[in-house]
């Protein structure tokens, strides 16, 4: 095991992963800007190291810094949480090259999957369903780009090998916008990822968004710690996430599971990661694989019992997974909700200081947040302050813990999203289960579905 | 005199209110000094002692970023990025500057290392060195004060 990990990350995250290495006997050595310096994790940390100013590219995304930080300090290993340097294979191959871990996969499967066609391709050779698309990269030959759409059939979306997370895409609903959409995704995507490749795939209209966690050992073994489902999302960014998902039979998931596990155990990926899905008329479509730890891994550590930031860390010392298949049991229900500073209709940013703070509680009650009365959220990194996670036996009972929860919960001084989750918590819809990824952005247009 | 030995004595420099500690056993001594205005870890160990301790931890500063109180005339130059603070440009080299010296603004003072790369650090003002406030070889953070420049 480790005697010493940096965390280069910030906030919730870095918290997570502290408390992670404290739960080991790891000493950790947190990393900040200028920006975080006076924030309380940082202030109660043993080990913090200044590594730049609040910028980001110059501090949380700077290599040479953050390498150094472990250098210095004689962390054996980084932990790059979510964001930031999390999927940047050069990242990783960086931190292996100065003779320290990198917790997560190998750089070259960062790299496959990061290239959202090859990581397509590898999940084809490995038997996971996939939307159905062009094969590989689109050619520039205008007649071939036809004769694909035509045979996937319109609406089709176009996307940049080089993007994910709802970055570089165009839909295409008619044959003479397709070309131009082609041409357009090509232009953006060489700009904003320095590669202009693109690919199509059909549109779903009405899908649900449905990942599933696994984890894998450096010894060949893989487990699926099954499903969440993160349906509910605004341009893109989850709002609210849920494990299981609602109406969804478990032998599909099973099913769906077992093939992600068994691709995990052909491209040799070790580490955490999570294979993500579109769901429409009972079958599951690969969209891309994240290869880090999730914000939303909560829900999964609830149904599961599994601790899978400290699995991260197990698996990277060397260890064998603590769990077989066999023994992962699957139980009751839990649903996360993310807390933003920002204002609840709007979504503008809310940042500022944090004049009160009162976090829930009870059973079944999760809160992780870096947040508390006094601390000031700045405005240069993303708007989530906290998550609060509510686990029950039944979806219901999860509903009601939660909708309690977010009664009693109290920040003043910034506007949060917590309005709006009360109203989610309460829509007939979300409360049926099932609705789809488009349900939310409709439902604050003022379209009920 | 084992690293242990070692280890435990700065542990006790660190967590005391002693600036000093001197102590001799048959041929071997060491002298530990605190600087008591930073509340750093002692840097007047040989450098190789303190590499070979492996666990050397970089403690929390409670005074976080606060500079050093300096006067009006007076002028903290920091350290733009993390890294290993060297006087010279390369071991055997003259330091850049020596307290006392004048200095105009844009003129290299130190080098800070990092991923083995030398980043010279240039005065951003012109005047008299006053101070240098770390030993040369530690390591330093973003925004670490350096010299004080009057």
């Amino acid at each position: 095991m480790f005697k010493k990990i940096l965390i280069a990350n910030r906030g919730e995250i870095a918290l997570r992963i502290q408390r992670a290495c404290r739960s080991l006997g790891v000493k950790p050595v947190m990393v900040f800007s200028e920006a975080d310096r006076d924030a309380r994790y940082i202030q109660l940390a043993d080990e913090a190291i200044c590594i730049g100013p609040a910028a980001s590219a110059q501090s949380y995304l700077n290599m040479a810094a953050i390498i150094t930080a472990a250098e210095m300090s004689h962390a054996e290993a980084i932990h790059p949480g979510y964001g930031f340097l999390s999927e940047n294979a050069l990242f990783a191959e960086r931190v292996e090259q100065a003779g320290l871990t990198f917790i997560g996969p190998r750089a070259e499967t960062i790299r496959l999957m990061g290239d959202k066609v090859s990581a397509k391709n590898a999940m084809l050779n490995a038997s996971v369903p996939c939307v159905p698309g062009s094969r590989g990269a689109l050619p520039n030959d205008a007649g071939e780009i036809l004769r694909q759409a035509d045979e996937v059939g319109l609406p089709v979306i176009i996307k940049a090998a080089g993007g994910g997370g709802g970055r570089g895409m165009r839909i295409v609903q008619k044959q003479d916008e397709l070309l131009a959409a082609v041409a357009t995704t090509k232009e953006e995507a060489g700009r904003a990822f320095g590669n202009a490749e693109v690919y199509m795939e059909k549109f779903l209209t009405n899908p649900r968004h449905i990942e599933i966690q696994v984890l894998a050992d450096k010894f060949g073994n893989a487990v699926w710690l099954g499903e969440r489902d993160c349906s509910m999302q605004r341009r893109h960014q989850k709002v609210l996430e849920e494990a299981p998902a609602p109406d969804v039979a478990r032998p599909v998931i099973e099913r769906v599971g077992e093939r992600c596990a068994k691709a995990c155990v052909d491209m040799g990926y070790t580490g955490a990661g999570t294979f993500e899905f579109l769901y429409e008329d009972g079958e599951f479509y690969f969209i891309e694989m994240n290869t880090r730890v999730q914000v939303e891994h909560p829900v999964t550590e609830f149904i599961t019992g599994v601790d899978i930031v400290r699995e991260q860390i197990c698996i990277a010392a060397g260890e064998p997974l603590s769990c077989s298949q066999a023994n992962i049991r699957f139980s009751g229900h839990a649903i996360e909700c993310r807390i933003n500073a920002e204002d609840p209709r709007k979504f503008l940013p809310s940042p500022g200081r944090i004049t009160g703070w009162h976090a829930p509680g009870g059973p079944g009650i999760r809160v992780d947040s870096h947040a508390y009365a006094g601390y000031m959220v700045p405005p240069n990194y993303d708007s989530m302050i906290g998550k609060i996670i509510a686990y029950g036996a039944t979806r219901e009972q999860a509903i009601n813990r939660m909708r309690i929860a977010l009664s009693e919960t109290i920040v003043e001084g910034i506007q949060t999203n917590i309005p709006l989750h009360s109203g989610l918590l309460a829509d007939p819809a979300f409360v049926r289960g099932g609705t789809s990824i488009h349900y939310l952005e409709k439902k604050l247009s003022g379209k009920t579905e | 005199m084992d690293l242990q030995k070692i280890r435990e004595l700065i542990d006790l420099v660190s967590q005391s209110s002693l600036s000093e500690l001197e102590l001799t056993q048959g041929d071997e001594s060491i002298r530990l000094l605190k600087d008591t205005r930073l509340s750093r870890e002692s840097q007047s160990l040989d450098p190789q002692v303190t590499d070979a301790v492996g666990e050397r931890a970089i403690p929390r500063d409670p005074q976080g970023g606060v500079q050093p109180a300096v006067s009006s005339s007076e002028r903290v130059c920091t350290s733009p990025m993390v890294g290993t603070f060297y006087r010279a440009s390369s071991p055997g080299e003259a330091p850049f500057v020596q307290v006392g010296d004048h200095v105009v603004a844009g003129q290299p003072i130190c080098v800070v290392e990092a991923m083995k790369m030398l980043n010279e650090v240039e005065a951003d003002v012109s005047g008299r060195i006053k101070s240098i406030l770390v030993e040369n070889g530690s390591f330093v953070e973003y925004g670490q004060a350096l010299f004080i420049v009057e």
